[in-house]
């Protein structure tokens, strides 16, 4: 319950907040850098460290499957597309290499 | 185009999106199962906070025994990024009304976020898209939670079907279509160092605000230099 309450306080918060301030035109483009920002944020160390410690190695799958989704990903722009290749990379190395 | 229009085009949006959150709510019944709660409970999380990533910190603090206060304080580290995110969706939504800022906010998730976003930046910022998209979204959370948690008792570990790897590949096929000029090249390498700083030197999950706060500072001043 007080992780809900939590969370729609952070969603909501800012908005209303924002409600009596004009944004100009110059700020919005500023602020479309935060997902930009929040989502290297969150891939890069699920990817670097998936168990919470650095793991820059070949022996990492997360970072192999990683490069390979981020390709995917470029190419195509499709989500079915690159969350299946991202998948069957990581099963992949587990089983063929024993990851 | 009429609200009804808006609104299934919204809906619609959400269905490429929609292995990747199916996977996503899956892992989080499969996990929330082995940590033991029930059914109801995992799919009650699901309908209140839906948030994923903070559902996910949870489920894997319950399971090591976290005092609830320090649950709570994570979370909030972690959805400290909805705060941005509602910042930047508030230029829009504070012409709507209170009650909408409220039904909106409550919805609000990343993925959501990013198909508005995106879609608003090219199209007329229409609040009946936004709810098609949530709306989407959201019942499609708590569909899959309520499956994820019925798998559980037969799948036995998510790392055995590589589930484990949906989430990071969902954000990165978020993320790369975001990536249309050099200065968000730029953003992306800066904020990626901040994080892996933030990683080694501070507390918990304290590099998330950090290095996304750091990150967007960065460009903004790109912003602000190429104007000069």
């Amino acid at each position: 319950m007080g992780i809900a309450a939590l969370t729609f306080f952070t969603k909501f918060a800012f908005a209303v907040i924002l409600k009596k301030v004009k944004i100009s035109e110059n700020w919005n483009k500023r602020l479309a850098y935060i997902p930009t920002a929040v989502f290297t944020t969150i891939i890069v160390p699920s990817l670097l460290a998936p168990n919470e410690v650095l793991e820059l190695s070949v022996r990492n799958e997360y970072l192999i499957a990683g490069i390979a989704a981020f390709l995917v990903a470029y190419k195509t722009k499709n989500l079915a597309g690159t969350v299946i290749i991202g998948i069957s990379t990581v099963l992949l190395l587990r089983i063929l290499l024993g990851f | 185009m009429s609200k009804t229009d808006k609104f299934l085009e919204g809906f619609k949006a959400t269905v490429p999106l929609s292995l990747g959150i199916a996977s996503f709510a899956i892992a989080y019944g499969l996990l929330a199962r082995k940590a033991s709660l029930s059914i109801f409970t995992l799919t009650l999380m699901s309908l209140l906070v839906f948030a994923g990533t903070a559902q996910f910190l949870t489920i894997s603090m319950l399971m090591t025994g976290t005092p609830f206060i320090i649950i709570l304080f994570t979370t909030f580290i972690v959805n400290s990024r909805y705060f941005l995110m509602g910042a930047s969706l508030g230029s829009y939504s504070r012409k709507w009304g209170t009650r909408w800022q409220i039904l909106l906010s409550f919805l609000l998730c990343d993925e959501s976020y990013a198909l508005t976003i995106a879609y608003f930046a090219k199209n007329d910022p229409n609040r009946y898209y936004q709810l098609g998209v949530s709306l989407g979204l959201y019942i499609e959370w708590a569909i899959f939670s309520v499956i994820g948690g019925f798998m559980g008792s037969f799948l036995g570990d998510p790392q055995t079907w590589g589930l484990d790897f949906a989430l990071p590949a969902t954000f990165i096929v978020l993320l790369v279509p975001m990536i249309t000029t050099w200065k968000h090249v730029l953003v992306c390498l800066t904020t990626a160092v901040f994080a892996v700083i933030g990683l080694l030197f501070l507390p918990t999950k304290w590099y998330i605000p950090f290095a996304a706060v750091l990150g967007t500072v960065v460009g903004g001043v790109l912003e602000f230099w190429k104007r000069k």
